[in-house]
């Protein structure tokens, strides 16, 4: 591989990693927490209640919200 | 280049606006807090809210701050429990008014009271804030009563000591302060004297080797404040810090920016210093078409365009933190941002100077606003692997091929 | 696509993303919809006489085939049954035992009455519901031991199967709920507006803790509420508070305060106030007009009953309560 090559591949690479880590500083804020909060309610569920034997009723009095 | 200026300044213009404009029309209610200053601190008269962490000063020496402005990432069971606080010249908490919370309306109920938050008037800020022993809990709302004690606590703590000047219990006062910004000061000066020596004189060239090496440890390790583009943002944003060193290290550059361009970059950042550095290892140095050099060194000032838009319009400059000198001295950074700093460094040991050339934003900024310098026209040896007659943005005077004052002109091999 | 959902049976109405359990603990939002994952799955069945609920009114010497699940809608700092109040079905040990079963069972053991109580019956609001269906259509009668932390419309509802409630009105401040319940008091007084309304027989109760809500303004103050909107009928029981839970620091409640409590509430037009878990003539029914003894109880078992036809048996006023089924 040339040099040419290798330094179009690195440049490739650095821009790349630069608008990730912006866009990732800009995820962490926003979205993170709640697909982390989701995840671990998901498998709280799956684990520990399911296992449980409890089961799902139709609740009464409640409504969709936004 | 002057385009370039022009650009620059649009796409921060409309990026300030932009950012404005959301600001005001963002559907979450925007809690007037002004409206409660006189309800923390009855008798007291507030400048407008600025400064690091933000806040408004008063002439009778009471300080009052928005919790979020200063621990904006403490969240309750929800989200941020927003208080303004009220704190006298001694650290000692004088007003408290709950702001906005999302925490469930009916567990915390009592929180939102009079009663509630009485307990916290008077409390300094050293004491221990632990729930269940100076402050009462409330039933079914453990979570969010501790987080509200935990803002009220290091926020509390923060401004006493960045703003209030007081010692202050674990973390919240930050290093240097006033020693700092004059060790950084004199750093400074000397670096500057020699910079204009060595324009006069080829003997002291390697002097700034020495400035480097300084810059690196004193800048970078010691102080780990080098000089950032969020200073800049900061600045811009009406949010500058209220220590010395800060304003030592904003001034100095700019003033070494409108004199002598880019020698920030070639005589003290830290990371240019061990950019360069592993450059002088003997690894073989790629070679790049010209061609692919330059339109490679435009792709900086994309990139601070990017940043720019980011930063303004969220009016966050947190969003900006990607530069590799930030996450290396401050040992702090996701991944992702790790990796940056991983593969610029081994970068430069194939091609000189990697990042300053082709992704540094404040090479970006300080190269758009040096000024003509036709004395600069390169060399064989240059740090920055400049054509001859290059740029002056791409500059960073080591003075190496400096053919200004001195007697006679030199060959490009000399 | 928001899976959202707000839960609206009780004033806390938790907004819940999904898999997010309520703060009654019993109730998840599953994919955009709401469940109860307690329906069906008591973790408390026994058989208890009427008069422990604390019911003096209705159908005395009977008893109730009581059921409970875990989870509550408050967190009081004194609870008696925190043990199953504050627990999570996931962590509990629950019976399998379908409506129709516990009217079944309940009929079978000769009990007249089903009550929802231990813990808050509103979280499990829909095994409680078509429990109480069944147990109409049976002519079991329904009552209920809540703290009255439910919604309006739910009320309703359940109203028309519910034939008596005893309800904790546990202070008369809102700072009190606040700081010790984690609640409002404001539901509770429309609750028991509500029931009112509906026709179920109510008796209140009242747990008289010192420091806390043995100010006897307030309850004179609470008594007077009770009077102008509930009436002057309607049975008040005050209990006597002993160190638990996460009161352990206070003192009993002094034998003067449970005094001077019932003599605020006679005071205040109350024709009947009765003393809990305490042994003495408070604990028995006495005719408002001629001031003979009625019912008399020793702890909660009935030594002598003498209404007859609703009425006092010798001068024939009409007692107010549920006295034949």
């Amino acid at each position: 591989m040339t040099d040419t090559k290798k330094s179009k591949l690195l440049m490739l690479l650095m821009t790349t990693l630069t608008v990730l880590t912006i866009s990732y500083n800009v995820l962490q804020k926003y979205v993170m927490p709640d697909i982390e909060g989701y995840w671990q309610r998901k498998l709280y569920y799956e684990r520990v209640i399911s296992k449980k034997g409890l089961t799902l009723q139709k609740g009464m009095y409640w409504k969709e919200k936004k | 280049m002057k385009k370039l200026r022009t650009y620059i300044l649009v796409t921060l213009v409309i990026s300030l606006f932009a950012g404005y404009g959301l600001q005001a029309l963002m559907p979450t209610k925007r809690i007037d807090e002004r409206a409660f200053l006189s309800e923390v601190a009855p008798d007291a008269v507030f400048s407008e809210k600025r400064g690091n962490p933000p806040h408004y000063q008063s002439g009778q020496g009471i300080v009052a701050f928005n919790t979020y402005d200063v621990t904006p990432s403490f969240r309750g069971y929800a989200g941020p429990i927003k208080l303004l606080l009220a704190l006298t010249k001694d650290g000692k908490i004088a007003g408290i008014r709950l702001l906005e919370h999302e925490e469930t309306k009916n567990y915390v109920h009592a929180m939102e009271t009079p009663e509630y938050l009485r307990q916290f008037l008077g409390k300094s800020v050293n004491d221990p804030f632990v729930v269940d022993r100076d402050i009462d809990g409330i039933s079914r709302a453990t979570v969010s009563v501790q987080a509200l004690a935990r803002t009220v606590k290091e926020s509390s703590r923060t401004v006493a000591s960045n703003v209030l000047g007081i010692k202050v219990r674990e973390d919240g006062a930050r290093k240097g302060g006033g020693a700092g910004g004059l060790i950084y000061l004199t750093l400074f000066s000397t670096s500057f004297i020699l910079y204009f020596a060595t324009r006069r004189s080829r003997e002291l060239l390697r002097i700034r080797d020495i400035s480097l090496v300084l810059g690196f440890f004193i800048a970078g390790l010691y102080l780990s404040t080098p000089f950032s583009i969020l200073h800049i943002f900061n600045l811009l944003l009406l949010r500058p810090s209220s220590s010395l060193l800060w304003y030592a290290i904003v001034i100095s550059t700019v003033v070494s920016l409108a004199v002598a361009g880019r020698f920030y970059c070639g005589w003290l950042c830290p990371f240019g210093a061990l950019s360069e550095f592993i450059g002088r290892l003997p690894f073989k140095k790629w070679h790049l078409p010209v061609e692919l050099d330059d339109r490679w060194r435009r792709l900086k000032y994309w990139i601070l365009g990017f940043v720019i838009v980011i930063v303004f319009v969220s009016r966050k400059a947190e969003f900006g933190n990607y530069e590799t000198y930030i996450t290396l001295f401050s040992y702090h950074g996701h991944f992702l941002a790790w990796s940056l700093v991983i593969v610029s460094l081994l970068a430069s040991l194939r091609i000189e100077r990697f990042w300053c050339r082709y992704l540094c934003p404040v090479a970006a900024l300080t190269g758009i606003f040096s000024r003509k310098d036709s004395g600069y026209v390169s060399r064989y040896d240059c740090p920055m692997g400049n054509k001859p007659m290059p740029e002056i943005s791409e500059c960073i005077r080591c003075n190496r091929c400096y053919q200004g004052d001195r007697q006679q002109t030199e060959e490009w091999y000399d | 696509m928001s899976k959202t959902v707000q839960c609206e049976l009780c004033p806390t109405e938790c907004v819940l993303e999904d898999y997010q359990i309520g703060g009654c603990k019993v109730r998840i939002n599953k994919g955009g919809a709401l469940y109860s994952l307690v329906y069906g799955k008591p973790c408390s069945v026994a058989i208890d006489p009427i008069e422990k609920k604390p019911f003096f009114h209705f159908l005395p010497a009977t008893t109730a085939f009581s059921i409970a699940t875990v989870g509550c809608v408050l967190g009081c700092k004194f609870c008696q049954n925190w043990q199953i109040s504050q627990a999570k079905p996931e962590e509990s040990d629950n019976y399998n035992l379908p409506p129709a079963d516990v009217v079944r069972q309940a009929i079978f053991n000769g009990c007249k009455t089903i009550t929802y109580t231990y813990t808050e019956p509103t979280v499990f609001y829909e095994y409680m519901y078509d429990t109480a269906v069944i147990a109409r259509q049976h002519g079991v009668k329904n009552t209920m031991h809540t703290c009255g932390y439910i919604n309006e419309r739910p009320l309703r509802e359940l109203s028309k199967y519910m034939d008596a409630a005893d309800v904790d009105l546990k202070a008369f401040t809102e700072d009190f709920y606040g700081r010790v319940c984690g609640g409002r008091l404001k539901p509770v007084l429309d609750a028991l507006v509500v029931l009112k309304d509906e026709g179920v027989w109510l008796e209140v109760t009242n747990l008289v803790i010192p420091t806390l809500n043995d100010d006897m303004k307030k309850i004179s103050e609470m008594c007077g509420w009770i009077v102008a909107n509930l009436g002057p009928d309607v049975p008040i029981h005050f209990s006597r508070f002993f160190p638990y839970y996460k009161l352990n620091n206070l003192p009993p409640t002094p034998m003067e305060t449970m005094a001077d409590a019932r003599k605020a509430a006679m005071d205040a037009g109350l024709k009947f106030v009765y003393m809990g878990n305490i042994r003495s003539e408070a604990e028995n029914t006495y005719c408002p007009k001629c001031r003979k003894l009625l019912i008399e109880r020793i702890g909660y078992s009935v030594r002598q009953n003498n209404i007859m036809g609703s009425a006092c048996k010798f001068c024939n006023t009409r007692i107010p309560g549920v006295w034949e089924g």
